[in-house]
């Protein structure tokens, strides 16, 4: 390779070098998290016979948190619930939520909340909007979650906690079963969170 | 609303307009010649209010598929005046119905197939069969509506209806048991009809109508609910065997032996699942009720 050719090729992997500088460092801020399924919760509760609130958890899910600490606007949220494992203590109940008066999990075997948007409130508030698809139907949906704490798990992995509670109405879903007089429209979730770093 | 109020104006009101409708083509003699047209519409007529006072009125294409039942009962109504072709033309009803049965079943159970809840070799498999198996329903029992007068075959339909809408509650769904239960109401007010107007007939049409919307009920509670394989075709067989009264051997016997016997095979086919469910439910000692 000749001297003077040599020279411009240093130089385009130098500008090069300077144009990809920021899209590294950004990469670098935006760092992956895991749902850990075993430390991390979904419970749900609904108003029975206008009378008490029944208390429901689903045992599995997965999910994947895109933490920029530096830029929240760059974050995301990924989460997906398996509608199959609806657990309310009784499993006669449990085989009815999962039928068509409810969730159909024969049709929609999953529920899903993609983030569109996360902006910081205060340091440990964050506004996530998002889509959330239940038996088929996807709604906009803004949450707020609170950032608990980061540490490290007892195999040493980084994990981040978030909490988040909110309320929605199940008709809006489709799942309109029992609204006269037998179960509430509204259904107040709490989704708690531990994630491990990838 | 309190639920059992719900329940009876879900049953109630849509038998009352069946009967109404009924009643025109009965008594009215302007209308008498038009029965035909007027009987399915009744039926069909009957169960899509029955549908959206139970479960709303679903968008279409429905993002629940057993909602399909809404649209499906209007097709019937139209394949139903088809089955008034003169007998020549009978096969042509029967082409059609069949297709049309094809069909729906795909849009029905198609999302198993796509949830992967049924394999694709499953699935097809249980769309050809259940398919048939309410095509050969409505093509044996259909000329029993144009033969039978009276209340003794709405009756027995209110039965097949009423068991099995019990066998689909305890299989839980009660959604399609209240709309199973409401076609039977419906159906049960052909049996006051029939006692009112001994003439009264409910005509192929609106036989076959009523065998399709129950047939596509049950297949319903097995692809999304729990009602087992083995009750289901306890429950086609059940509807099959309202036709075994033309079965020449006992074609011979007096009507009310007629009735009696078919009859106690309902009660036996779709009674007895109905039974082993409810004992099902009573042994899990869950203290559930819905």
């Amino acid at each position: 390779m000749s001297k003077v050719r040599k020279h411009r090729w240093l130089a385009y992997s130098g500008v090069l070098a300077m144009l990809m500088a920021p899209i590294e460092s950004a990469m670098a801020q935006q760092v992956t998290y895991r749902v850990d399924p075993v430390h991390s919760f979904v419970i749900f509760r609904v108003k029975h016979m206008n009378t008490a609130y029944a208390y429901g958890r689903f045992n599995s899910f997965s999910g994947t948190i895109v933490v920029d600490e530096k830029n929240p606007a760059n974050s995301s949220v990924k989460f997906e619930i398996d509608a199959n494992s609806i657990d309310t203590g009784n499993s006669q109940r449990d085989d009815h939520l999962r039928g068509p008066d409810f969730f159909n999990v024969r049709q929609y075997p999953k529920i899903t909340f993609k983030s569109t948007s996360v902006r910081r409130i205060n340091a440990n508030t964050f506004e996530v909007k998002g889509d959330l698809t239940i038996r088929g139907t996807t709604r906009p949906l803004t949450v707020r979650v609170t950032y608990v704490g980061k540490g490290r798990n007892p195999r040493g992995q980084e994990i981040i906690g978030f909490e988040t509670t909110f309320t929605l109405k199940r008709s809006q879903f489709g799942v309109s079963y029992g609204l006269n007089g037998g179960l509430s429209d509204e259904v107040r979730v709490t989704i708690a969170v531990e994630a491990i770093r990838q | 609303m309190n639920i059992v109020l719900h329940t009876l104006i879900a049953a109630g009101v849509p038998a009352l307009f069946a009967g109404f409708i009924w009643l025109l083509g009965g008594r009215i003699s302007a209308l008498v010649r038009f029965q035909w047209l007027l009987s399915p519409v009744a039926v069909g007529g009957g169960y899509l209010l029955t549908h959206i006072l139970i479960s709303g009125m679903p968008p279409l294409p429905p993002t629940d598929a057993t909602h399909w039942l809404f649209y499906f009962a209007l097709a019937g109504v139209a394949l139903a005046w088809l089955a008034e072709l003169p007998a020549d033309y009978r096969w042509l009803w029967g082409a059609v119905v069949l297709l049309a049965l094809g069909w729906m079943t795909v849009l029905g159970f198609k999302p198993l197939i796509e949830s992967g809840y049924w394999t694709p070799v499953g699935g097809i498999r249980n769309v050809v069969l259940l398919s048939v198996a309410t095509w050969l329903l409505m093509v044996l029992v259909a000329p029993n509506g144009e033969q039978e007068q009276g209340a003794g075959l709405p009756f027995l339909l209110t039965t097949l209806g009423g068991l099995s809408a019990g066998l689909i509650f305890y299989n839980k769904s009660a959604s399609l048991g209240q709309l199973t239960g409401s076609l039977g109401a419906i159906l049960g007010m052909g049996v006051f009809l029939g006692w009112l107007l001994p003439a009264f007939r409910l005509g192929r049409g609106a036989v076959s109508l009523a065998l399709m919307l129950m047939a596509w009920l049950w297949a319903f509670a097995y692809g999304y609910a729990e009602l087992p394989a083995h009750f289901l075709a306890l429950l086609y067989l059940a509807g099959v065997s309202l036709a075994f009264n033309r079965w020449q051997p006992l074609a011979r016997l007096h009507p009310a032996a007629q009735f009696g016997l078919r009859l106690a095979l309902l009660l036996l086919l779709a009674g007895i699942p109905l039974l082993l469910s409810f004992r099902a439910y009573i042994a899990a000692q869950s203290e559930y009720l819905y």
